[in-house]
């Protein structure tokens, strides 16, 4: 009996330490994962509460074209950020700047009106002005130089661009613009 | 190998066959389609989409309509070319329409007309594109003759799926002609000697690629 009693009660410490054992290596697990991996859910409702907002930052590539306006050139950056949301807004941010003379934004004269993310879709609409419009390889850059952006960004499953909320042909007048566009 | 031997030899035995076999296509018939080529020049942007803006202050939209109705001008003096534009004014055709226009006319050839522009104010020259493979042989004639007429830097002919040159079926290219965020580039393709040169060179481009002469 008492030798029953003992084993029990060892059973019941070893059991409780094995689930605060748990407790305590799940938390620097998940703060690091929360830190690194993008690829926490937005869309669905998080499974951590995290009433205190945590600043994560990740570096990331920012696509913009050289001078001659031949290929796509890679600007890597950090971008600071606390939902999912905030990073694509970061990414498109820095999509609008230029970094140097041989490094120049495709889409620093387009103005973002709003940009929303739901169930792994982007949705970005702009308005463009006309003094903002390019020509056929420029047009071209603008649609690449966005998803190679927010593609790198493993949530983001597709991307719809509407211009003044329309789901347009084309934005420029050369480019089929695809409603939405999808990861490839 | 024998079998084929065999029935080769039956035919010259054969007293029955005075008439050639009926193998031969009849070089009599005319290719009645190709008596008169359509061809549709495409002013690129118009109306609503005036097309890139040039660091002269004009736009891209003026300059495409400008060379097409010069090229119509001199392409109706040739009885074999019959020319369609995709736009006559400042309106705006949607690309659908445009290919639509070439479609419906069962075209030969489709040209459009455009002007590049870039970030910054480097760049600088004239390219061809085409998309499909039917369209390298008409994009390498025209890009020659568009270099003759700009005399801008030569950056040669590309591929790229750009909606009218893609959706179409007949061979189909898209100029840009020059740079107009570049002044070099601008101040050529503004001046009314020079659109005309341009627009003498694509007609003779796509009159060389149709050999008429």
């Amino acid at each position: 009996m008492k030798i029953f009693k003992a084993r029990g009660l060892l059973a019941v410490i070893i059991l409780s330490a094995a689930i605060a054992g748990c407790g305590v290596q799940d938390k620097p697990h998940n703060n690091q994962g929360s830190t690194i991996d993008e690829q926490s859910p937005t869309a669905s409702p998080s499974p951590t509460p995290a009433p205190t907002a945590v600043i994560k930052e990740r570096e990331a590539i920012i696509y913009l074209t050289d001078a001659e306006l031949v290929e796509t050139v890679e600007n890597p950056v950090k971008l600071s950020y606390e939902t999912d949301l905030d990073l694509v807004k970061a990414a498109l941010t820095e999509l609008q700047k230029d970094a140097g003379e041989n490094a120049l934004s495709l889409w620093k004269p387009i103005e973002i009106k709003s940009v929303d993310l739901e169930v792994g879709q982007v949705t970005i609409d702009i308005h463009l002005p006309d003094e903002a419009r390019l020509g056929a390889p420029g047009e071209m850059l603008v649609i690449e130089t966005l998803k190679k952006t927010l593609f790198q960004f493993d949530f983001v499953q597709a991307i719809e661009l509407l211009d003044d909320g329309e789901k347009v042909e084309t934005i420029m007048g050369h480019v089929e613009l695809e409603h939405p566009m999808k990861r490839e | 190998m024998q079998f084929s031997f065999m029935s080769n030899s039956d035919v010259p035995v054969d007293p029955n066959a005075p008439v050639d076999p009926p193998v031969v296509v009849n070089p009599e018939d005319p290719p009645a389609a190709s008596d008169v080529f359509d061809v549709v020049i495409d002013p690129g942007h118009g109306g609503s989409d005036p097309g890139a803006k040039s660091v002269l202050n004009k736009w891209e939209k003026e300059f495409n309509l400008s060379v097409a109705l010069k090229m119509k001008t001199l392409l109706e003096k040739e009885s074999k070319i019959k020319v369609h534009l995709s736009r006559t004014g400042d309106t705006y055709p949607s690309l659908d329409d445009r290919i639509k226009f070439a479609e419906n006319l069962k075209a030969d050839l489709f040209l459009s007309i455009h002007a590049n522009s870039a970030p910054g104010t480097t760049a600088s020259g004239s390219e061809t594109y085409y998309y499909r493979d039917n369209s390298i042989a008409f994009a390498n004639v025209v890009h020659k003759h568009l270099i003759a007429g700009t005399g801008l830097k030569d950056r040669k002919v590309k591929k790229e799926a750009y909606k009218v040159i893609k959706q179409t079926t007949m061979p189909a290219v898209l100029v840009e002609a020059g740079f107009l965020s570049n002044t070099t580039d601008s101040k050529i393709l503004f001046d009314d000697a020079s659109q005309s040169r341009i627009a003498k060179e694509l007609a003779a481009g796509i009159k060389e690629y149709l050999n008429v002469k």
